[in-house]
């Protein structure tokens, strides 16, 4: 009975927290993107490392510093790009273009990119979840959100790319060397959904590859991703350009 | 109604959602958290779903996360989505395990895939006997389960000239064997877990190492079903325990 008692009264055996807090925890973030999530980190997932973004984004606990660099690097290739057709537009101050350009485009464009495809988003984000429920995929709102933000994102940073080739068409349209300033501009204003092309594609293949991951609602046929990836680029190719129009002529007004 | 009105309630909402997240959030610098606070409230409709579903909700696991290295032409899928494992160390040793699969292309990729499936029942069953060892632990700590009360009871009781036959003498023995009957359990789940956590991070390493691996392909291939190999008989053995 005293050997009962000895052998029960030892120290407990290894307890649950003692074993699993046991060492120095691995970091629970996926390799690729351990210290990687900085500005410059994120450039190069955006660019190259597009599997490790999707679990980055997957990864909810940093979801919304994730969505705040992503809008940081969306913000910074629309303001460059439109810094650059501002300029060019500027020079044109004096001559309507269906009274579009007016007051200090130099000043009013930058933030009419910024503003107006980075609204443009959050009014189609209920479209965007919607669409994606109905192509039968559970992703969650939040998923939704940061998908719309990351396709804004990468066409930034493309635009950023970009960004040299169009000023080289402003300088020669300037110098009378190709075409005009007029149409330089509408350049400049299609150039970002053109660009966006890119971006709707990244977004094909990220859904392509958490179709395996999301839980389906409902099993679809055919080329269903591609179905809802186009309703997303149709919807936002119809919003963005008249929020774009709209906001133009009020901070032209303002500026 | 009119701009002025749209923009207050907008600006209302924004704040709303701002503090929310600022009250989440970690701390941070004053200046830093002023600029987010200010980015907030500009874009909340982009942040107020991150308000949805509570701090841990929307992280996926890990299978998940290296499962995204193998897309499906098709566009259909399996529709999924493992469980995650109580704790954080089991889960970490599962995401670093599916991770380091990811991390492998080709066909050494395609000859795990299979093993994908069984990591993700062995996850189950591993938080299945994470669970067990914390019933047994919260059991451990309760009245009933107090070694050192039983063994003060028994003390007590031969003290006081009761005998071995003694009924009340005989229900504190039995006592005692339950309460060792349960800390042999704990004992053994404990190291099955243990063992486990061990393994996933050697398999882990190895898995990682073969990126690594020169040679002819063959060799590579070899290894790759040796480790899948291995996967399956673990499985097996967890998942026949839990």
């Amino acid at each position: 009975m005293e050997s009962i008692a000895t052998a029960v009264t030892s120290p407990h055996p290894t307890r649950l927290a003692d074993l699993l807090a046991g060492g120095t925890p691995p970091s629970t973030s996926p390799p690729e993107t351990d210290g990687l999530v900085t500005g410059g980190g994120l450039l190069d997932l955006l660019l190259r490392n597009e599997g490790a973004l999707n679990r980055l984004l997957l990864d909810g606990r940093r979801l919304t510093g994730t969505l705040q660099k992503l809008l940081g690097v969306a913000a910074l290739g629309l303001l460059i790009h439109g810094l650059v057709v501002g300029v060019v537009a500027h020079s044109m101050v004096g001559q309507r273009v269906d009274g579009f350009v007016q007051g200090r485009p130099l000043l009013w464009m930058p933030l009419t990119f910024v503003g107006a495809l980075i609204g443009a988003l959050t009014i189609c984000l209920p479209s965007f979840y919607f669409y994606t429920q109905l192509s039968g995929l559970d992703a969650s709102f939040r998923l939704v959100t940061a998908q719309a933000v990351r396709v804004l994102a990468k066409t930034s940073v493309l635009l950023l790319g970009v960004a040299p080739f169009y000023a080289a068409l402003a300088l020669s349209s300037a110098t009378g060397l190709l075409g005009d300033r007029e149409t330089t501009v509408w350049i400049g204003f299609a150039v970002p959904f053109v660009v966006g092309l890119w971006g709707i594609a990244a977004l094909r293949r990220s859904f392509a590859e958490l179709v395996g991951i999301l839980p389906i609602t409902h099993p679809r046929r055919g080329n269903f991703l591609t179905r809802m990836v186009l309703a997303w680029g149709a919807v936002y190719s119809v919003v963005a350009p008249v929020a774009f129009w709209r906001l133009g002529e009020a901070l032209g007004r303002v500026f | 109604m009119g701009i002025i009105e749209t923009a207050l309630i907008y600006g209302l909402l924004g704040a709303v959602v701002a503090a929310a997240l600022g009250l989440r959030a970690e701390r941070a610098h004053p200046f830093y958290r002023g600029g987010q606070f200010l980015v907030w409230w500009l874009l909340w409709p982009l942040f107020a779903p991150m308000l949805l579903g509570g701090r841990e909700a929307g992280a996926t696991s890990a299978a998940t996360a290296a499962a995204t290295s193998a897309p499906s032409p098709s566009g259909g899928g399996t529709g999924l989505k493992s469980g995650l494992a109580l704790d954080p160390r089991l889960r970490a040793a599962e995401e670093r395990l599916l991770g380091a699969l990811g991390c492998l292309g080709g066909v050494t990729h395609t000859l795990l895939t299979p093993e994908i499936e069984r990591l993700r029942g062995l996850s189950g069953a591993l938080g299945g006997l994470a669970k067990r060892l914390a019933e047994m632990d919260a059991l451990l700590g309760s009245p009933e389960f107090d070694a050192r009360q039983a063994a003060a009871t028994l003390e007590d009781l031969l003290r006081r000239g009761q005998g071995d036959d003694d009924a009340r003498v005989e229900s504190v023995k039995n006592r005692l064997r339950n309460i060792a009957r349960l800390q042999e359990m704990h004992r053994r789940t404990g190291e099955q877990l243990e063992r486990a956590l061990l393994k996933m991070e050697e398999m882990s390493s190895q898995l990682l190492l073969l990126q690594f691996a020169e040679g002819p392909e063959v060799d590579v291939v070899d290894r790759v079903r040796e480790i899948a190999a291995s996967v399956e008989g673990l499985s097996e053995g967890w998942l026949a325990a839990a």
